[in-house]
């Protein structure tokens, strides 16, 4: 049973008189445990799809599965809980909380699921570790590089056992090296955990390390293509 | 952790926090202050009057307060007068027998207010407003005047001035006294036109033997005045009496006093807007710069009442920090004003003694006045976060993260 399913999704966006439509009937299935890349150019979709799946934004048209729960039926505050246990969140602008150290802000998703403070302490620590900043641990976002920040975001996604992490442009504000030290992390993840991550890209970075790659444009799938990384 | 988030996000723009409680606290401040020194003007003008003329309450002959003629006066005697003494909250009762007197010396002459008081126990303290000769006993026969009048007439201590009135059933009241001192009064009105005299010199003087016009009565406790009221109503007098309480025997002073009130608390109301709109400026500002941050946290999972209570709680902490800086403020010079009055400059006092008032900076200590203003500024600092209470409310975090 694929881990998300989305059907004919359509999402047209009105501007004034003018319609665009984002989305031309998207119909995606991801298996538990994949590493894919959404491709496309600027304006393809991509973002769109990935707001859509992560609950964020609600399709036109179409149905959007996720696990046995069609999240198109679900209330804003029903959204918001099923975001918070199962969908993991990864932004390209980091968008760490600026006053919480890097540990607070990990152990921050999971005091929103009321866990116990042992639990958070735990698990935050153990997150920071395995993204390599358990010496970085209690500072804030501003003393740490973009690359840290962002491996914050990794291990603040993580954090809430998602059933898949959406990784919107992750790589896009980070140089080279840091991108290619995220990508190895997160694939490690992938493999040893079986964390299912899903991006949004156009770095060619990301689409080398993908096993799967997804192509959007003008709102359709144009290729969906399988390879051995 | 919402708490410790809460605290961290006020010191995030530190220059906008320290503006808004800056804001609260000038208006906590500026609010106990004032209304602190207007209370104290208040309760100064009624002292004033209640110690000089009125007293709390006063016992009368029926109807003598609509026609006061020395034949409407109560016969007393001492056994009421420790009856009234006895109930509880009545720190002291003064017989007084009030009238009018037509005074002159060789060459000039006026119309006077003549008050027989025991000087012993009146309220009115001659100690305090003696400016020169002796405050009289109570079997003295001579009298006490006010420093107008002393100036108008160039009377000093031991001259005589000739009274001639009025006195009881249609006696002809005429004397001849000396001054045994000379009073200062703030009100011109005493100044000018009153005489003073022992109770027993006056009762002779108009002939009235043991009658008063009134028994002045003074309280340890103002607010008392009405548990107090039906006791002295229930004693037994000579005859049928009038107990009369200070609003109902100055019911101008206090008119006077409320229409200012209302003026102080309209003035403080357009404080309260002004502040207002400060801080909700700042309160915009601040939900303006973080609707990216908010999107952010909506998208990750947390529940948008969730997300406007950390911005409560900002607010709570920063009105509460800013309350509280007022009150400490705000409280030491009123506590220094109340138990030290400041004096009015000397060209300011002649105003305010015209009116009767105690020429000084004198404010209350009202610990419920002062709570009741520093709620209303609390309350408007709450008010305001209805502004992002909407705004998160209704934040759509896709547009809300769209830069």
């Amino acid at each position: 049973m694929p881990i998300i399913k989305t059907q004919n999704l359509t999402k047209i966006y009105k501007d004034h008189s003018v319609e665009v439509h984002a989305l031309n009937g998207v119909s995606l299935e991801i298996e538990k445990g994949e590493f894919t890349a959404i491709v496309g150019p600027s304006g393809s979709g991509k973002t769109t799809l990935l707001n859509i799946i992560g609950g964020l934004d609600n399709p036109t048209e179409g149905q959007v599965t996720i696990g046995d729960v069609d999240i198109s039926n679900l209330s804003d505050n029903q959204l918001i809980d099923f975001r918070l246990h199962n969908i993991g969140f990864v932004f390209q602008a980091y968008n760490l909380i600026p006053v919480l150290s890097a540990k607070e802000n990990v152990e921050f998703i999971m005091l929103m699921q009321n866990r116990p403070k042992a639990e958070m302490d735990e698990r935050a620590e153990a997150l920071l570790k395995a993204v390599g900043l358990e010496d970085q641990m209690h500072k804030r976002p501003r003393e740490m590089s973009g690359g840290q920040q962002q491996r914050v975001a990794v291990a603040r996604a993580l954090a809430s056992k998602p059933k898949f992490v959406l990784a919107d442009e992750p790589t896009a504000n980070l140089d080279s090296k840091t991108a290619l030290n995220l990508l190895d992390i997160m694939a490690t993840l992938n493999k040893e955990e079986g964390i299912t991550f899903i991006f949004s890209t156009h770095d060619q970075k990301v689409i080398d390390r993908a096993r799967r790659i997804v192509t959007l444009e003008d709102g359709v799938i144009v290729s969906d293509v399988q390879q051995d990384v | 952790m919402y708490l410790k988030l809460a605290w961290r996000n006020i010191w995030r723009n530190k220059r906008r926090s320290l503006i808004t409680i800056g804001s609260i606290l000038f208006a906590v401040f500026f609010a106990l202050v004032m209304r602190s020194f207007q209370e104290g003007m208040y309760e100064m003008m009624i002292d004033g009057m209640v110690s000089v003329s009125t007293g709390h309450i006063q016992v009368h002959r029926e109807g003598y307060w609509n026609d006061r003629s020395i034949d409407n006066t109560l016969p007393i005697d001492d056994k009421i007068v420790s009856k009234i003494n006895s109930i509880e909250h009545v720190s002291r009762a003064c017989p007084r027998i009030d009238s009018y007197a037509w005074i002159s010396t060789e060459e000039l002459g006026r119309g006077a207010m003549i008050i027989g008081l025991d000087p012993e126990v009146d309220v009115i303290n001659l100690e305090d407003k003696l400016v020169s000769g002796e405050v009289m006993n109570k079997d003295d026969n001579v009298v006490m005047i006010g420093e107008g009048m002393a100036e108008y007439f160039e009377l000093g201590i031991g001259d005589t001035l000739v009274m001639l009135g009025q006195g009881y059933h249609g006696q002809t009241a005429a004397a001849v006294y000396p001054i045994g001192g000379i009073l200062h009064f703030g009100n011109p009105k005493f100044s000018n036109n009153l005489v003073v005299m022992p109770i027993k010199a006056a009762q002779q003087y108009l002939s009235t033997e043991n009658r008063v016009s009134s028994i002045l009565i003074e309280l340890d406790d103002i607010a008392a005045y009405l548990e107090v009221k039906p006791k002295l109503a229930e004693l037994s007098y000579q005859e049928s009496v009038d107990v009369l309480d200070y609003t109902e025997m100055i019911p101008e002073v206090l008119e006077a006093i409320q229409a200012d009130r209302i003026g102080g608390k309209m003035f403080i109301g357009i404080l309260y807007v002004i502040i207002s709109f400060g801080i909700f400026g700042t309160i915009m500002m601040m939900t303006a710069e973080r609707r990216y941050e908010y999107g952010v946290l909506v998208s990750i999972g947390m529940h948008r009442f969730k997300l406007f209570m950390i911005t409560l709680r900002e607010s709570i902490l920063i009105a509460l920090v800013g309350v509280i800086m007022g009150f400490l403020v705000a409280f030491p010079l009123i506590y220094k004003m109340n138990t030290d009055p400041m004096p009015f400059r000397e060209d300011q006092m002649d105003a305010f003694q015209s009116f009767g008032i105690e020429p000084a900076y004198y404010a209350v200590i009202d610990l419920g006045l002062m709570a009741e203003h520093m709620m209303i500024i609390f309350c408007i600092a709450m008010l305001v976060n209805l502004y992002p209470l909407v705004k998160i409310m209704t934040l759509h975090p896709v547009e809300a993260m769209r830069k």
